[in-house]
């Protein structure tokens, strides 16, 4: 089977103002998004995450380095048969009302009439929007065009779905919306691409995350392997000094170190714990306790910021 | 064919529920009302004011609205990235420039109809007498929509709505008079008539598609000589919505 999402070399450079200066909006990059996976595509604003979206939908020509979409070229026409979009901040035909903007997905989507009316019912029901169906969009607020926008990328059961920044500017109700979706849609073997500069989102709904910092992927994997990286433990000694400890271990091994009554604690990464253990009972010492310290992902995300030197956009 | 119908719907929908394309119909309407007015103030013959104004104001109007819709469609959507919704669909972006085309005619077929409707009227109660060159008139003011529509999509698919509207224009004047401007130029001298005479055959003759001097006249026109309006209206319409097809292929939407 093929990957729903393909991106070989994947770069851009986009031309701007009357000379063509050049802004180099991604770096080459690779990535893949599997069947049945929500990907999410993070950083800061002007990171290049729209830039990527764009370029697999066929809205921007990539510069170098090909798309594809279930193995299709995303230039043609059919790599779209089962995809649905939401583009950021999406400004949909406002004299059309949600029925009749629906009614024309179904149709782009290639849905026959029976279908359509089946399918526009469903998803209109799905985002709760039946009963401001007949509006137009234009008297829509912000909340609402958004739900018929996500219902329009649900039209069809498509297998895959991209969402840019699908949270931003939503409510609290509007954004467990789009949570649940994008959770039901995973159960449902779809694969969700979605991009965001919102921490607790990635960490509530992604399976994997690439990392986007100035056009280039800085880090891409599954979220648990992102933040093992920094994973680190806290060991407690009883009955101990801060030299006896000291004399069994590496300098390197142990960071904030501090003793209390008696007790000394400090810190020891992922990685190092075992040997720092077996050096600690081995010397006699009693260990009373090691609690692992998760370091958030937005940790993560501020500390690949500062490295390279980026202004970053955080909520 | 289906996803033409529906874009080409939906454009129409957009269009009509437009302010702007309402107002200007309402005018339309109001303008052409007004010549009744007019004409019952008028001693001259009453037959030829029917004739000559209720066209000019019909053809004036829909000729600005042709262009006025075209133009600023493709930047309107790239703009307003509604684009976006459609073009992620599986569908090419030649389909979605011809659906937007036919949409545009779409409603301007509907406005020319309802004016026309509105003339018809007028003629009957004045009692004009009737006459082939009145509908072949407004059959070649739809053969100018045409071309004028497919000149607005071609030039707003590389260009932003002004430049477009000004290149629009100025071919549509050049091409009304590309054989008075032959005339002038060849009495020049030869070079200019030599240029004169390449923008004759390479640029669109509007007014091969003109028919209101006949109507006014009373003059009548020949089946051939719609034909060729027709066939020249056609023939360039296609050939510049080809060009707005391949332009558009490439284009980045930001
Ligand atoms: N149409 C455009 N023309 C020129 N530069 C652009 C355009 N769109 C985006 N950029 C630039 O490309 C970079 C990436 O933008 P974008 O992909 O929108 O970032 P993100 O979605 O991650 O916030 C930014 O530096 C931005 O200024
Ligand atoms: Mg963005």
């Amino acid at each position: 089977m093929h990957p729903a999402v393909e991106c070989e070399g994947l770069s851009k450079t986009y031309r701007v103002g009357f000379l063509g200066r050049k802004v180099k909006a991604l770096l080459p990059i690779d990535f893949q998004v599997n069947p049945g996976e929500v990907f999410g595509l993070i950083g800061p604003n002007g990171a290049g995450k729209s830039t990527t979206i764009k370029v697999l939908l066929n809205l921007v020509m990539p510069t170098t380095g090909k798309a594809r979409l279930f193995g299709k070229d995303v230039h043609d026409p059919r790599s779209r048969e089962s995809l649905g979009y939401v583009p950021e901040a999406p400004v949909p035909y406002e004299h059309l009302s949600g029925l009749e903007y629906l009614q024309l997905q179904a149709g782009l989507a290639g849905l026959t009439a029976a279908d359509a009316k089946g399918e526009v019912t469903r998803v209109l029901d799905r985002v709760d929007m039946t009963r401001h169906a007949k509006l137009r969009i234009r008297q829509y607020s912000k909340g609402m065009t958004q739900r018929v926008m996500l219902a329009g990328a649900l039209i069809g059961k498509p297998k895959l779905v991209i969402l840019d920044e699908p949270t931003s500017g939503l409510d609290p109700l509007g954004r467990r919306l789009v949570r649940d979706l994008i959770l039901e849609l995973r159960r449902d073997g779809a694969a969700v691409l979605f991009c965001t500069h919102i921490m607790s989102d990635v960490e509530m709904l992604c399976d994997r995350v690439a990392l986007l910092i100035g056009g280039s992927i800085h880090k891409c994997g599954p979220i648990s392997e992102l933040v093992a990286d920094t994973r680190t433990h806290e060991v407690v000694v009883d009955h101990a000094t801060k030299e006896q400890v000291l004399a069994l271990l590496k300098p390197d091994d142990v960071a904030r170190l501090e003793v209390v009554a008696q007790r000394v604690l400090f810190h020891v990464a992922d990685t190092r714990l075992q040997d720092v253990l077996k050096a600690l009972l081995n010397g006699g010492l009693t260990v009373t306790r090691i609690q692992s310290e998760r370091i958030p992902l937005e940790e993560t995300f501020m500390a690949a910021l500062r490295t390279s030197n980026q202004p970053g956009g955080l909520e | 064919m289906k996803q033409l119908g529906v874009l080409a719907l939906a454009g129409f929908r957009e269009a009509i529920r437009n302010r702007v394309t309402v107002v200007v119909a309402v005018f339309a309407l109001v303008l052409i009302a007004l010549t009744t007015v007019v004409m019952n103030l008028t001693v001259f013959s009453l037959d030829r004011v029917v004739t000559d104004f209720g066209l000019g104001v019909m053809s004036l109007l829909m000729i600005s609205l042709a262009i006025f819709m075209s133009v600023g469609m493709l930047n309107r959507e790239l703009e307003r990235r509604t684009v976006f919704l459609i073009v992620s669909r599986p569908l090419s972006r030649s389909k979605f420039i011809v659906a937007r085309y036919v949409g545009i005619m779409v409603t301007l077929t509907m406005l020319l109809a309802a004016m026309s409707a509105v003339y018809a009227t007028q003629i009957w109660f004045f009692d004009v007498p009737l006459h082939n060159s009145m509908p072949a008139a407004i059959g070649g003011l739809w053969c100018q929509l045409l071309l004028l529509s497919a000149m607005g999509v071609f030039f707003s698919s590389m260009s932003g709505p002004i430049t477009a509207a000004i290149c629009v224009v100025g071919l549509y004047l050049v091409g009304q008079w590309t054989a008075d401007l032959h005339v002038i130029a060849v009495k020049l001298g030869p070079v200019t008539g030599a240029i004169a005479r390449a923008g004759y055959y390479v640029l669109p003759n509007f007014a091969r598609m003109d028919f209101k001097p006949q109507a006014a006249a009373g003059m009548s026109v020949t089946l051939g000589e719609f034909v060729d309006g027709l066939g020249t209206s056609v023939g360039w319409s296609l050939l510049f919505i080809v060009g707005a097809t391949l332009l558009f292929q490439r284009r980045d939407f930001k």
